[in-house]
């Protein structure tokens, strides 16, 4: 059988309205990833910008750049859906969908733009609130009749120097307004925009040195939100030198990572510094979770790290919400050799993790042994006891571990040698009760013997607590079971334990 | 394609950069520090551009969205950060009558050093009710500037199209009696009064109750500047540049002399966008000395 196929036409009616709610409220699943595509297209712009700021003020957001911004002909290649003059391979950004991002989020965006040598900048308006009832009313629109009735734009005289974008994002919805406030802004922009890293990140040039050697597609904008700038994390100052390191497969470049351990044995303080992120062009895609096989290879030691793995092959490609990457046999390798690569991270986690507790294990040791030779009671003396042990066979742990530097060993076995002498000398101490009240009650209690009936009165009589009376109430338990039957023997026994204490109290 | 355009005018331009810079500068010496300002800077803001050197924080106004646009585009050019860069949405008198603006943003600073009122408009512009917004505005003004007792410049620029002309002439006889009252017979120059021009009016009708509003909050008005010219529209516009100073002590209302410092007060012109003093100068009130 031969079918003879030919072409099925398209016109610009054949594409309804509907499909534009896909490519903006189902897209971008956080409202304000609309501040990350509008950023990335200034960055993107020729040339790219010194500055960019993004103002704040009531429910409206700016986002201003003094990049090259846009003539006639490149805002005519803006305003279309899905098409971008973008080359993928110099560009985050090349869908042609991110000034989409923000219809779903505010009543009108306004982006003016100019760029040098034009005598206009020029205006386009659009009102995302006629595009959203015409979205909600279901009707039956093409997408371009949709587009021209609610996209429109002026123009206004400006100095031939003047050059850049302004997007502004008139009245923000109230459904989303919750997301606009001054901290979630800041705190999502640190997390996602391509900044300056933080001056508190004390390897902050070591690492930007390394990243600019390594990462071809790398950059920094200067951002700042409300006036203040913004920099990229972490803000920690006591972090580990920091370890980089290619992934590689073959000859290829995949991903240039950093990474820096926490100096203090544990977790990093701050939440949104902990683990490693994906970076492209220096943007984050997807977030603190999504750096899979660092948290596969690390388990809970994840948090104990901060870093940033940046992109360098073109095949690795970012999904349209920027949450993870497409399917690609390059990403599979990223995250196949990603995984060895940590796989040494955590080693390096656990040996760190196994010196310091060393370390802690001497000054644990140097704090026993200080400690007084009498006790003030038996629970004080168990407590003590029960520590040395501890430490013991930590300490004997550490000697045995391969981990474990051979220059240490000395110092751990001088360790267990003083620890099992303070043991050997507090094992048979006598509790702190001072002698001569401890005589008193003996000589009371001696007088009162023919009236004890049980250990409880001994007990009271002698004041006694902790473990010695836990004790005797015990053998108490276990002599009334025992002689039930016979009174007489168990007053004797009973008698005889209570003048051997006496006797052993008045000494 | 729509055409938004915004324009200044020679005039305006002169007298931003030499009539207000001049009195601008001096309350900056005074103060020894950045002046707070507040006011109606237009989307090209150039006043605040022409004294950036003497600003520190700017709070501006704007009712318009695309003005309120473009100034945060023209702010970011000029390199004013948001945070002493502030743009409130509304109408400037319902701004300070409410302390806050079309988004419930409060003003970042709660009082200020330069008051910039361009309104363009007429100052005693009533509604139905017989009663003016921007009136009730200005003594707002007052009330605010002294809970803190600070000293203010208030620049305002109003026309000369007001319907209550009757208002510039009451107000000229209140003058003349009061004067009276003072034994100084100030007829022949209230008789020109009437007989000139609306800016030469408004000249002494605005000085005369500003004097008289700010008096109760404590401001006496000392420095008083005023310039005629002819705006964009064609309409004849007067300018004021007045120092307000508080004191505690002031109470009462205003004395003789700064009734016929405001009959006397010389009225400057912009023509062309040159600065001169206006070839029709109010006939002057000369007090004999006492004795």
């Amino acid at each position: 059988m031969s079918l003879k196929f030919e072409p099925v036409k398209y016109t610009a009616e054949d594409i309804g309205c509907m499909l534009f709610e896909s490519i903006t409220k189902g897209l971008y699943a956080r409202p304000l990833h609309a501040i990350r595509e509008y950023i990335q297209n200034e960055v993107e712009s020729d040339p790219p910008p010194t500055k960019v700021e993004v103002v704040l003020e009531g429910r409206n957001l700016s986002i201003i750049g003094d990049g090259g911004g846009m003539n006639e002909e490149e805002i005519e290649e803006a305003k279309k859906v899905g098409f971008s003059f973008k080359d993928p391979e110099q560009n985050f950004g090349f869908r042609g969908i991110g000034i989409w991002s923000g219809v779903s989020i505010a009543d009108k965006i306004i982006v003016s733009t100019k760029r040098t040598g034009m005598k206009k900048r020029i205006i386009l308006e659009i009102d995302c609130n006629g595009i959203k009832k015409d979205l909600d009313a279901r009707v039956r629109k093409s997408l371009t009749q949709m587009l021209t009735e609610h996209v429109r734009k002026a123009t206004l005289d400006a100095p031939e120097r003047d050059h850049g974008t302004h997007v502004q994002l008139v009245h923000i919805l109230d459904e989303v307004i919750d997301h606009f406030t001054e901290k979630e802004v800041r705190d999502y922009m640190r997390q996602v925009l391509p900044a300056e890293f933080d001056p508190r990140f004390k390897f902050r040039r070591q690492v930007t040195r390394e990243i600019k050697r390594n990462v071809p597609n790398y950059r920094v904008v200067n951002i700042s939100f409300n006036g203040k700038p913004v920099y990229r994390p972490p803000r920690i100052k006591d972090l580990e030198s920091p370890i980089t390191g290619m992934i590689k497969q073959g000859g290829r470049n995949l991903a240039f990572y950093w990474v820096c351990l926490h100096k203090e044995r544990g977790k990093i303080e701050q939440k949104d510094c902990r683990k490693l992120v994906y970076k492209q062009w220096n943007f984050t895609v997807g977030d603190r979770q999504s750096c899979l096989p660092f948290i596969d290879a690390l388990g809970h030691l994840a948090d104990w790290y901060t870093g940033e793995i940046h992109i360098i092959d073109s095949e690795i490609t970012a999904d349209s919400a920027r949450m993870s990457f497409e399917c690609s046999p390059a990403f599979d390798a990223l995250q196949e050799n990603l995984l060895d690569e940590m796989k040494e991270l955590q080693e390096r986690a656990r040996r760190k993790s196994h010196i310091e507790t060393l370390n802690k294990a001497f000054g644990d040791e140097k704090n026993l042994i200080a400690k007084p030779k009498s006790f003030k009671d038996a629970g004080d003396k168990l407590k003590w006891l029960s520590s040395a042990e501890k430490l013991r066979k930590s300490l004997r742990g550490k000697l045995a571990h391969t981990w474990t530097p051979a220059t240490k060993k000395p110092r751990i076995k001088k360790s267990l040698a003083k620890l099992e002498q303070a043991y050997k000398e507090r094992l048979g101490a006598p509790l702190k009760l001072e002698a001569e009240s401890r005589k008193k009650l003996a000589k009371k209690a001696r007088a009162k013997i023919p009236q004890l009936h049980s250990f409880a009165d001994l007990i009271k009589e002698l004041e006694l607590t902790g473990l010695v009376r836990v004790a005797l109430q015990t053998i108490e338990r276990v002599l009334d079971k025992f002689f039930a039957d016979d009174a007489e023997i168990l007053r004797r026994l009973k008698l005889a334990i209570s003048k051997a204490l006496l006797t052993k109290f008045a000494r | 394609m729509t055409i938004l355009t915004f324009v200044s005018t020679p005039n305006k331009d002169i007298i931003r950069s030499k009539f207000d810079k001049v009195v601008i500068e001096d309350e900056w010496r005074r103060k020894g520090r950045p002046l707070t300002y507040f006011g109606l800077p237009g989307p090209e803001m150039l006043d605040v551009l022409e004294w950036r050197k003497y600003l520190g924080t700017v709070i501006a106004v704007e009712r318009e969205m695309y003005a309120r646009h473009f100034l945060r585009t023209k702010a970011f050019k000029e390199g004013y950060a948001a945070d002493r860069f502030q743009i409130l949405a509304g109408d400037i008198d319902d701004i300070i009558l409410e302390g806050k603006d079309l988004d419930g943003k409060n003003p970042m600073e709660q009082v200020f050093d330069l008051i910039n009122l361009d309104y363009y408009g007429g100052l005693v512009y009533k509604d139905l009710k017989g009663k003016s917004k921007r009136v009730k505005a200005l003594k707002k003004l007052y009330e605010i500037q002294s809970k803190e007792g600070r000293d203010f410049l208030l620049l305002l620029t109003i026309n000369t199209r007001n319907r209550d002309y009757e208002e510039f002439d009451r107000t000229l006889d209140i003058i003349q009696n009061e004067l009276e009252d003072y034994g100084v017979d100030a007829s022949g120059v209230i008789d020109w009064y009437k007989g000139s021009r609306y800016d030469f009016k408004i000249k002494v009708y605005l000085p005369y109750v500003l004097g008289c509003w700010g008096i109760r909050d404590c401001f006496l008005c000392e420095d008083i500047h005023a310039v005629t010219y002819q705006g964009s529209s064609g309409r004849r516009m007067v300018h004021f540049a007045t120092v307000f100073h508080y004191d505690e002590k002031v109470v009462g209302r205003a004395k003789s002399g700064s009734l016929v410092d405001i009959l006397n007060l010389p009225m400057h012109e912009a023509v062309n966008g040159k600065l001169r003093e206006c070839e029709i100068q109010p006939q002057q009130l000369y007090i004999e000395p006492l004795g």
